[in-house]
């Protein structure tokens, strides 16, 4: 009565457990605008999903849940469609250049471990560079005194490089006066790096706008979900298309779910200041950081398993 | 005149034992299953099969359900640098069965689980029988540790299993005993064709022509619908899994702001 069968994963699964899950993955998209992936892939294949379908079926739900995201927080004007359009043209590019990255490092060998270490290596630095940053500004904006007496910033190397770039353009919705190259070229980067360690990207999406397109949190949250969208309705149709692993039923019941979750984000979002925000979400990827060195570390208890996972 | 026909039943004797199995099946095992075909549908989550027949009142029995052999490539864990556990290449099981469910009577369990299992094994009845039937390639250093690896994979997903006291007798009317069984299928068996063999053992020796029967899985409804779309028109079966998805988003976003309207 409860269960309801997935044709393509050839199992069956519990309605409700599918729907909670998807529900607490939408919500963490909805308040950090990233996919859920590194969540959800995992605790699908533990509910018995073959890793490729449970991947692409993923896809198909974070199309839904992305969409219920996009326009929460388009309401609440934080979408900036101008940058999300140049990041995604960025993202596309780089995805397809990954592709032909990763074949010619799998040609030289060894190439699996490179990708993990750089891979836990980067979640650490980031996700700890965010923490402490995001940390000393919330104790910056508790002790004002503290604030207003220091001398003001001088310019970083950074910020006068890029003012000599071509084509600044100004991003109204972010705040920012920027080259149009800097977010094609930062999409391009990302997409390159989602695609060789075979994750969606929202985990590195999120501190490049914030760190390196300078935007603030909340519109970061909006725009990301609104390029998360446009990726997965791509992989979505691309996995159905070549490797018939997009199981519909559980994409259905997952983002009935995840649709809910992410509307719920979104209002919890908003609620948190931009800092608050960044050091959670550092903690969550602090957390992947630690689970992915514990998987690195400790002895398997299955020395083997099926293709197609991460 | 005695000692000739003690001699003449020993010979007699003799031969039958020599005789390959089917032509010893003197006093065949039956086998019914109820049913004989499943019907995978939406709500579809496993079902039970009743096995029924007769075997000789002396005979401890094994029921098996297999599915047909296949190859099977598995990523394989190794230490990479002496500390780091990653997937360091494949390797490929050749001629194993998809499933391989195993119910016998108690008796039969007994010598199955016991740690001293090699009569089991030398029947070739049990997982064993599996490890002889295969091949491993690349060729491993230890087949016994591969295997093991192997083995510990398939009965995590339920896919292998053996349950020790899941065949019931009940009381023999002369030759013959009744017996049942109740076989579990997992809703992670794939449509197909699958084989149920009962097999008598007396003592240490199969001592009976096994009886077979097929049981099949069809996906029927909107599981038949769904797979054939996704394999047959697999483009447009993709679009609509995005149209749907973007819909139920706006959906959801029209009902929350609705909601929002309304305080």
């Amino acid at each position: 009565m409860w269960h309801m069968y997935l044709p393509i994963a050839g199992n069956s699964v519990n309605i409700l457990t599918i729907f909670g899950l998807g529900g607490a993955v939408g919500l963490l998209s909805g308040i950090f605008g990233v996919g859920g992936g590194f969540l959800m892939t995992p605790l699908l294949i533990m509910f018995g999903i073959p890793a490729t379908v449970a991947a692409a079926s993923d896809s198909n739900q974070i199309v839904g849940a992305s969409t219920s995201g996009t326009l929460a927080h388009w309401k609440l004007g934080n979408v900036d469609f101008k940058m999300g359009f140049l990041l995604l043209i960025g993202g596309v590019l780089g995805g397809t250049l990954g592709v032909q990255v990763i074949k010619i490092l799998r040609a030289m060998g060894n190439a699996d471990f490179l990708i993990t270490v750089t891979y836990v290596l980067m979640l650490g630095g980031v996700g700890s560079y965010m923490f402490i940053e995001a940390l000393q500004s919330l104790k910056k904006t508790e002790a004002p005194v503290v604030s207003a007496t220091a001398a003001p910033k001088k310019e970083s190397t950074y910020a006068r490089m890029l003012k000599k770039l071509p084509w600044q353009t100004k991003f109204a919705k972010s705040g920012v006066e920027i080259s149009l190259l800097l977010p094609l070229v930062l999409g391009t980067l990302v997409g390159v790096l989602a695609a060789i360690m075979g994750v969606g990207g929202g985990f590195i999406m999120v501190p490049v706008m914030v760190y390196l397109l300078r935007m603030p949190m909340h519109v970061v949250v909006g725009t990301s979900l609104f390029q998360i969208l446009f990726t997965c309705v791509n992989v979505t149709i691309m996995q159905s298309w070549s490797n018939h692993t997009v199981d519909f039923v559980l994409a259905l019941l997952l983002l009935l779910g995840s649709t809910i979750g992410a509307q719920v984000g979104t209002k919890l979002s908003k609620k948190l200041k931009g800092d608050q925000l960044k050091i959670l979400l550092a903690s969550l990827v602090l957390i992947v950081c630690v689970k992915m060195m514990a998987d690195l570390l400790l002895t398997p208890d299955i020395l083997l398993s099926y293709k197609g996972g991460h | 005149m005695s000692q000739k026909i003690v001699i003449t039943l020993f010979f007699l004797f003799a031969t039958l034992v020599s005789l390959p199995p089917a032509l010893r099946a003197e006093q065949p095992v039956t086998l019914n299953l109820d049913p004989t075909s499943i019907s995978i549908s939406a709500f579809y989550n496993g079902t039970d099969v009743k096995v029924s027949g007769e075997a000789p009142a002396d005979a401890e029995l094994l029921i098996r359900l297999t599915g047909t052999r296949h190859d099977v490539t598995l990523k394989k864990k190794g230490k990479v640098g002496g500390v780091l556990w990653m997937n360091v290449g494949e390797v490929t099981f050749e001629n194993v069965p998809s499933v391989y469910l195993l119910y016998t009577s108690k008796g039969l369990g007994e010598i199955a689980t016991s740690e001293n299992s090699n009569k089991w094994d030398s029947m070739g009845l049990g997982f064993d029988a599996i490890k002889q039937e295969m091949q491993v390639l690349p060729v491993p250093n230890d087949k016994e540790v591969v295997f093991k690896e192997f083995m510990k994979l398939k009965k995590h997903e339920d896919l292998y299993k053996l349950e020790p006291d899941a065949v019931q007798f009940t009381d023999a009317t002369g030759a013959m005993k009744p017996y049942t069984a109740t076989i579990h299928v997992p809703p992670k068996l794939k449509p197909g064709t699958y084989q149920v063999d009962v097999i008598a053992v007396k003592g240490d020796k199969i001592v009976e022509g096994s009886s077979s029967q097929q049981l099949k899985l069809t996906q029927i409804g909107f599981p038949a619908f769904l797979s054939s779309m996704a394999f047959d028109r697999s483009l447009l079966y993709g679009i609509m899994a995005v149209v749907i998805a973007i819909f139920a988003g706006l959906g959801t976003s029209l009902i929350f702001r609705s909601k929002g309207g309304a305080h």
